[in-house]
């Protein structure tokens, strides 16, 4: 019986019809394991040996050739199990609809973080509310200043006044 | 203890302490009473806040988000049949049928008169019992430190949601992340792919906001036009609770409270069991169990007591081992460390009045708790069907002055938003998130431990082990049958939760 078990899940291996989200995830994690035991060599310093001693007693490199191997053979046996199991794709319940939305959001949030040191935080914050909350289906006028003009500008002097840490300021002022 | 208990209590006793407590308290009621936004994103948005406070004003604050963010869970759960939070899923078993009754004022203030008393009284065992483990804790060393962190990792994973599997691939991601930048014992630099930013390492901030708080505004923006809630009555109404009926219910809050407690002290397991396992408890001792479901007022104050009762307990092991069980602890963790406090027993010895004040601080938030959510929740009620529209861009707008103000940094704004879409595709694909950040955490001060352990070995790791440390080679036997253990106890009870919500479900 757990013959037949390992022989199907072996033969699911080959048969791509049979992959599931599961399955991809495995599979990313073993490439991933792979990749990492092979960057070691070129991304991990050693430390100097004197005279012949090293005086650390344990190499920098063991605990990432531990994970890379921890990601092989995790992934190795996520991939076995993985034909069986009862996958949750939620990217299946998603329209192109809520895509764009997603990634309109996404390129907000983008703009805001290369935005936020040349025009200040009050000035991206504002601007990234508004294009939210425009984008959301607000078009109350109270509440879109609220969240565009009031909030940026009291998050600000909270931050940089109670608290007394900087927040880059309006592009007018020099930092 | 009793002359450290006084002391922290002299430093305790500020206004300023008192207003921050209520400040987290009121925001984290707010938060989760808001649908779909949890305790943790409350947490993750403002531990930057209390990196610029002052210790006992800034972790105090957080402690008063936590506990309000769990009360506040009830709210939408009661009056509109969601749970603001995971810890309340199961009020919405008798919830909602009582508000059906015309009993929603009782409800709401059962829930926050069992939450109260339930997490003071959690609170308290805490601090009767944290100084004993801590002095036990004090005897351990390195070998001893890495045995723990490599059990309470593998718990970790073996109790989040998911299979072992999923939640082991989770963890071994947020080891790699923790190992880029510097390794903790020679400062060699690791994976910095020639980038000289990366050499100072991902900073925790980044990760936290990024994995809890932008999966929530996407998850919300692809929903924008089924947002069902807005417009919606959410009113108490009906009587208030009475005493009689409140002393009607106080065996099942202390039976929940000890059972919430328990749970607390393990890492891993949280609110959501505890509430649920507090809910079968009081069906089962109950005459009359068939009342359960239909709008039995011990069927709130049973999950709302267990799910708070969990939130004291969970100091234990981030206090006196430093192994955060959750992520709200974990966020505690970040917000420990920045103040320049590392949670281990060594901490008791060098800073106990401030620990200790801390911990008096969680029953000063429960008693304020009872006070704010009894003149306040009527207006949480209200907050329930507010449009989302301006709360979404405000807590992107708190996300990112957070994760900005730390380092100034503009590259964290850049991770943060990496960890956001990375969190989103991970919600998607089932894959539970706190083995991650679990294992950011943690991997620094494991490796740390084994490289200590390693040099104490001179060369013969197993023979120094055998030969010096049963209670590290002890640990690490017991380790695979207590993971077996735990796994198996977990799945008979989430069998155990599915079949009672299901069944309890069915009737309505």
């Amino acid at each position: 019986m757990r013959q037949r078990q390992q022989v199907r899940r072996l033969k699911s291996l080959v048969d791509v019809n049979a992959w599931n989200t599961d399955t991809c995830i495995a599979a990313f994690t073993i490439l991933l394991g792979v990749v990492i035991w092979l960057l070691i060599p070129h991304q991990v310093d050693q430390p100097r040996a004197f005279f012949g001693q090293i005086n650390q007693g344990m190499s920098p490199s063991l605990f990432p050739q531990f994970a890379a191997a921890g990601f092989v053979i995790i992934g190795g046996l996520y991939l076995l199990f993985s034909f069986e199991m009862d996958s949750h794709n939620g990217f299946a319940d998603l329209n192109m609809q809520d895509y764009v939305g997603i990634a309109t959001v996404l390129v907000f949030m983008t703009a805001y973080a290369v935005l936020l040191q040349p025009l200040g935080f009050v000035i991206s914050s504002g601007l990234t509310a508004l294009a939210i909350a425009l984008f959301y289906g607000s078009r109350n006028i109270i509440g879109i200043t609220i969240v565009a003009l009031v909030a940026p500008l009291l998050i600000y002097f909270m931050f940089t006044r109670l608290l007394s840490v900087s927040l880059p300021a309006f592009p007018w002022v020099s930092s | 203890m009793i002359d450290l208990v006084v002391q922290a209590s002299e430093m305790l006793l500020r206004l300023d302490v008192i207003l921050m407590i209520s400040a987290g308290l009121v925001l984290g009621m707010l938060v989760g009473a808001l649908p779909g936004f949890t305790t943790v994103m409350a947490m993750a948005i403002v531990l930057p806040i209390s990196f610029f406070l002052e210790p006992i004003l800034g972790i105090p604050f957080l402690i008063g988000v936590y506990k309000g963010g769990i009360f506040g869970g009830s709210i939408p759960a009661i009056l509109v049949n969601i749970p603001g939070t995971g810890a309340s899923v199961a009020t919405t078993l008798d919830g909602p049928a009582m508000t059906r009754n015309g009993q929603s004022r009782k409800a709401l203030e059962i829930a926050l008169v069992a939450s109260a008393v339930a997490d003071f009284l959690s609170s308290f065992g805490t601090i009767l019992i944290i100084g004993v483990i801590a002095a036990i804790a004090l005897l351990i060393g390195p070998p001893e430190i890495a045995a723990i962190l490599m059990l309470s990792l593998l718990v970790i994973v073996v109790s989040s949601s998911g299979s072992f599997l999923k939640g082991m691939v989770m963890l071994l991601i947020g080891m790699f992340l923790a190992m880029i930048g510097q390794d903790p014992i020679g400062a060699m630099v690791r994976f910095d792919f020639g980038f000289n930013p990366l050499q100072a390492g991902i900073h925790l901030l980044p990760l936290i906001i990024g994995l809890f708080a932008i999966p929530e505004i996407l998850v919300a923006m692809e929903k924008r036009k089924s947002r069902g809630l807005e417009n919606t009555s959410s009113r108490a109404v009906g009587e208030r609770l009475r005493l009689h009926e409140l002393k009607r219910c106080m065996r099942t809050i202390l039976r929940s409270t000890a059972l919430g407690g328990m749970i607390g002290m393990i890492p891993g397991v949280g609110q959501v069991v505890a509430a649920f396992m507090g809910y079968s408890a009081a069906k089962n001792a109950s005459d009359d169990p068939d009342k359960f479901g239909k709008g039995e007022m011990e069927g709130v104050a049973a999950p709302e007591a267990a799910n708070n009762a969990v939130n004291g307990p969970t100091m234990v092991p981030l206090l006196t081992l430093g192994i955060p069980g959750d992520n709200i602890t974990a966020i505690m963790l970040g917000a420990f460390v920045a103040q320049g406090l590392r949670p281990g027993p060594q901490l008791f010895q060098e800073q106990g009045v401030l620990v200790y004040s801390l911990l008096l601080s969680m029953l000063i938030a429960c008693v304020l708790l009872l006070v704010i959510g009894y003149f306040m929740t009527p207006l949480f009620a209200r907050i329930v069907s507010i449009n989302r529209a301006y709360l979404l861009p405000l807590m992107l707008l708190f996300a990112v002055a957070g994760t900005y103000v730390y380092r100034s940094n503009p590259l964290d704004l850049y991770f943060m938003v990496g960890f956001g879409i990375f969190g989103y595709i991970c919600r998607k694909l089932a894959l539970d998130v706190t083995p991650l950040v679990m294992g950011f955490i943690l991997l620094p001060p494991l490796e740390y431990a084994v490289g200590q352990s390693t040099l104490l070995a001179r060369g013969d790791l197993i023979g120094y082990l055998i030969g010096s440390r049963p209670i590290t080679v002890a640990v690490l036997i017991l380790t695979p049958l207590l993971i077996f253990w735990i796994a198996r106890r977990q799945s008979s009870a989430t069998g155990a939760v599915k079949s009672e919500a299901n069944e309890d479900a069915a009737p309505r």
